[in-house]
């Protein structure tokens, strides 16, 4: 155990929005993921209440999108447990998809579909009453500024595009958490604004979301709570406030806290 | 030898590394010794396989009056397999695009750029016959028909003439009906001409004798007025093939010459043609495609079987694809035609089978394992088993759209028939597909032809039981019930195949799990 470890938050320990009733939006315990030798996740505990914006950043190969896959239901986990919202992820996973949204960092699209086709069919797959996912399918696009584009194929849409038509098709069944894999990566400032705004309604509307992001920014303005990954493990976990306690007290942004933390890490180890 | 970087041997050398590794990775993970000892033993069986075919050959290439017409088909038969490999070759190079990005934004010239790429695209068209061919030139050599070597500079002036022509053809197109058309029509041109390359050799053979006697007493040389100018054309590459060193070397000086201008003239073209087609997608979606008016419609298999039939009906190069396999598939039937071991009427019945498994095993692949949101549909609220039924289902109407005409065909000649036909061909076309969705072979549905070389087994079982099936509906054609063997034959595969399957692909999840990694196909990084 090393000593950013023991700085990690517990997370039933601070946090104001959560009630005590309800179950977490996500409780994952001792989740420990190997490829071949490669240990990807190491016994990693997370608990995320609903409502709540979390932000999981990391070095390259840390283990968080492999920590989202499993939590997504695309790996199985060697060890551990998964719980969404109360519901078994590992036992009961079609109950689990049914209220999860995941969005990876490279949109999944088909080309020849156009973003309403597109929509159609991702509602269609999480049993959207066609009404209820006409309307939101509305919504989401004209929030998102795709009205222009809803009866063109996706096949010439630049990246930002796509993600945006990705993001829509995650939201289109009104998932209660909704998990992110770098989602403003390689977009311009302007979608990335349509992107942020829209998370950040989501959250107030009482989703819950967690993402992971290399833009340490988007973690610092956006996130409730941010948990740092490194070589598989969660090594420090809290609010902004908490992290730089953590680090050391005399950090200024969230890159300092990281580079700190994650340095203090790879000492260590 | 160290080549000088930018200059047209380097990049030819790097596109023929390119090729050569795409080729070699056909082989799976195995060593280059041993990729080398499979290549040298091919090599060494085709030239056992060419003594024979000297022997048999020798006495009609003796004289020109009997040699003429089978060099003719031949070659024929061999022009217009290289132009439609070339029109491959210069459609991937212009939209697969590779390193073209990274070349054009470079500060070598386009014609260096162009010329090499267009000497790759003939390395592979020689390349593509003459491991066929050549292995009987060279043991007619050995066995006293030194002059048959003509057939290495026959073959590559014939290959610098073919790519000539495919590259200004397809840039021609290019610039005639736009970049998004063009690629449709030079693979479909490439089809038809690929078709008739394989149909030629049988229509040549099914030719009357009378016509095929005239045929090549005109090829001879006997006058027939008004066509002394066309034969004499023809009769520079026969007399090449025969061993007129001279009329080969006057195909090849021809080649080389035509592969000149085509650089020349066509270097600039090409680089435009090239960033057009780059943003040809892009500038395609400034028009809506579809009515605006759109009704959602409930339901996960209905939703997921309009995707499929939406996602295959708008992308023509799968029809393209599919075409090419369809096209390869008929000479089997000019073959049964020919054959006096049935009616006429009755050898189409096996070729619309054999159709049926191909067909549906690509239908199969394209769905499942080409599927483009892999991640989506593992992630989503529905059993696997569930999707995999859909999808199955999926496949049944664009097979039967293929088989509707030859089935109403058959329908007209005997009812029975028909029926009979489409029973097997949806056996033959359930049992492929089920090889694809059991046992998924992820890759991008655009490389369908090239999907074997993922796995030759399931490649091979795809065939054997379309072959079967096709064997099985002559069986019962002529009445035996022996058609039981072939059943049960497949019977056996599938539950071979199916416990292959069990065992390497159990579901992640203990119940109502989805199979993400074997549908998806895409492995997970190490730890990210």
């Amino acid at each position: 155990m090393t000593a950013a470890l023991s700085s990690v938050s517990k997370p039933d320990s601070g946090l104001s929005c959560a009630p005590a009733a309800s179950p977490p939006a996500l409780h994952i315990s001792g989740v420990r993921k190997t490829f071949g030798t490669a240990v990807a996740v190491d016994r990693i505990d997370l608990r995320v209440e609903p409502g709540e914006f979390y932000a999981l950043l990391g070095p390259n190969g840390a283990g968080k999108t492999t920590t989202l896959r499993m939590i997504a239901g695309l790996l199985r986990p060697d060890a551990g447990q998964i719980r969404i919202y109360g519901v078994d992820a590992l036992n009961d996973p079609i109950e689990a998809k049914r209220i999860t949204a995941w969005l990876p960092d490279e949109p999944m699209l088909y080309d020849k579909l156009t973003p309403l086709e597109y929509l159609e069919f991702v509602a269609g797959l999480w049993g959207v009453a066609p009404a209820v996912a006409q309307k939101r399918a509305d919504e989401l696009i004209e929030v998102l500024e795709l009205e222009p584009h809803r009866n063109v194929r996706c096949e010439g849409f630049s990246r930002g595009m796509k993600q945006k038509v990705a993001l829509a098709g995650a939201l289109i069944h009104d998932p209660r958490l909704i998990m992110l894999d770098e989602p403003l990566t390689g977009i311009d400032a302007g979608i990335a604004r349509q992107v942020k705004d829209l998370l950040t309604s989501r959250v107030r509307a009482g989703a819950t979301i967690i993402l992971t992001t290399h833009i340490l920014e988007v973690a610092e303005r956006l996130a409730d709570r941010i948990g740092i990954v490194d070589r598989g493990r969660l090594v420090a976990e809290g609010t902004l406030a908490e992290l730089r306690t953590a680090a050391g007290g005399n950090t200024d942004t969230l890159e300092d806290v990281f580079l700190s933390l994650t340095r203090r890490e790879a000492l260590a180890s | 030898m160290r080549l000088e970087p930018g200059s047209f041997p380097w990049l030819l050398a790097h596109d023929v590394r390119q090729n050569w590794r795409r080729f070699t990775g056909m082989f799976g993970a195995a060593r280059p010794r041993t990729i080398a000892a499979v290549l040298l033993a091919g090599t060494g069986l085709l030239h056992l396989a060419a003594w024979p075919a000297v022997d048999w050959l020798s006495p009609y290439l003796h004289t020109a009056q009997t040699a003429t017409t089978p060099v003719a088909v031949f070659l024929v038969c061999a022009f217009t397999w290289m132009i439609a490999q070339s029109l491959f070759g210069a459609t991937r190079t212009l939209y697969d695009r590779g390193d073209l990005d990274l070349l054009l934004g470079s500060p070598l010239t386009a014609r260096r750029i162009f010329a090499a790429k267009t000497a790759a695209i003939t390395a592979s068209t020689l390349g593509s016959i003459a491991f066929l061919t050549l292995p009987i030139a060279n043991m007619g050599a050995l066995l006293d028909r030194p002059e048959w070597l003509s057939a290495y500079p026959t073959l590559l002036g014939l290959a610098l003439i073919a790519t000539s022509i495919a590259i200004a053809l397809s840039i021609g197109l290019f610039f005639l009906v736009g970049p998004r058309r063009a690629r449709v029509y030079t693979q479909m041109t490439g089809v038809c001409i690929g078709g008739g390359f394989v149909l030629a050799a049988q229509i040549a053979a099914m030719l009357p004798q009378a016509t095929r006697e005239s045929l090549a007493v005109w090829m001879s040389g006997a006058e027939v007025p008004g066509l002394s100018a066309i034969r004499s054309l023809l009769s520079v590459p026969i007399d090449a093939t025969l061993g007129d060193f001279g009329a080969a070397a006057w195909i090849v000086v021809i080649g080389a010459v035509m592969f000149a201008a085509a650089v020349t003239l066509l270097a600039e073209r090409f680089a435009r043609a090239s960033i057009a087609a780059n943003g040809a997608s892009a500038s395609s979606n400034q028009e809506p495609k579809v009515s605006v008016r759109h009704k959602f419609r409930p339901g996960v298999a209905r939703s997921l079987r309009y995707k499929e039939w939406r996602c295959l009906a708008r992308d023509h190069n799968l029809f393209a694809q599919l075409g090419l396999q369809i096209i390869y598939t008929i000479p089997i039937a000019v073959i049964l035609l020919r054959s006096e071991m049935m009616p006429a009427m009755l050898a189409i019945a096996p070729t619309i089978v054999l159709i049926a498994g191909q067909v549906a095993a690509s239908l199969a692949w394209i769905m499942v394992s080409g599927e483009d949101a892999p991640e989506l549909i593992a992630t989503a609220p529905v059993a696997p088993s569930a999707v995999n039924r859909t999808k199955l289902t999926a496949i049944a109407l664009p097979l039967f759209a293929v088989l509707a005409l030859p089935l109403l065909g058959l329908a007209l000649l005997s009812l029975k028939l028909a029926i009979l036909t489409a029973l097997f061909a949806a056996g033959a076309g359930a049992s492929t597909a089920l090889v694809n969705l059991w046992h998924p072979m992820p890759g991008n549905r655009r490389g369908m032809l090239r999907r074997h070389s993922q796995s030759k087994l399931i490649g091979l079982v795809e065939h054997g039981l379309a072959v079967i099936w096709s064997f099985a509906i002559m069986i019962a054609l002529i009445g035996g019930i022996a058609v039981l063997i072939p059943m049960g034959l497949v019977a056996c595969v599938l539950w071979v195949w199916r416990a292959k399957y069990r065992k390497k692909s159990a579901a992640p999840y203990g119940r109502g799990g989805i199979v993400p990694l074997d549908m998806a196909g895409q492995l997970p990084s190490a730890a990210n």
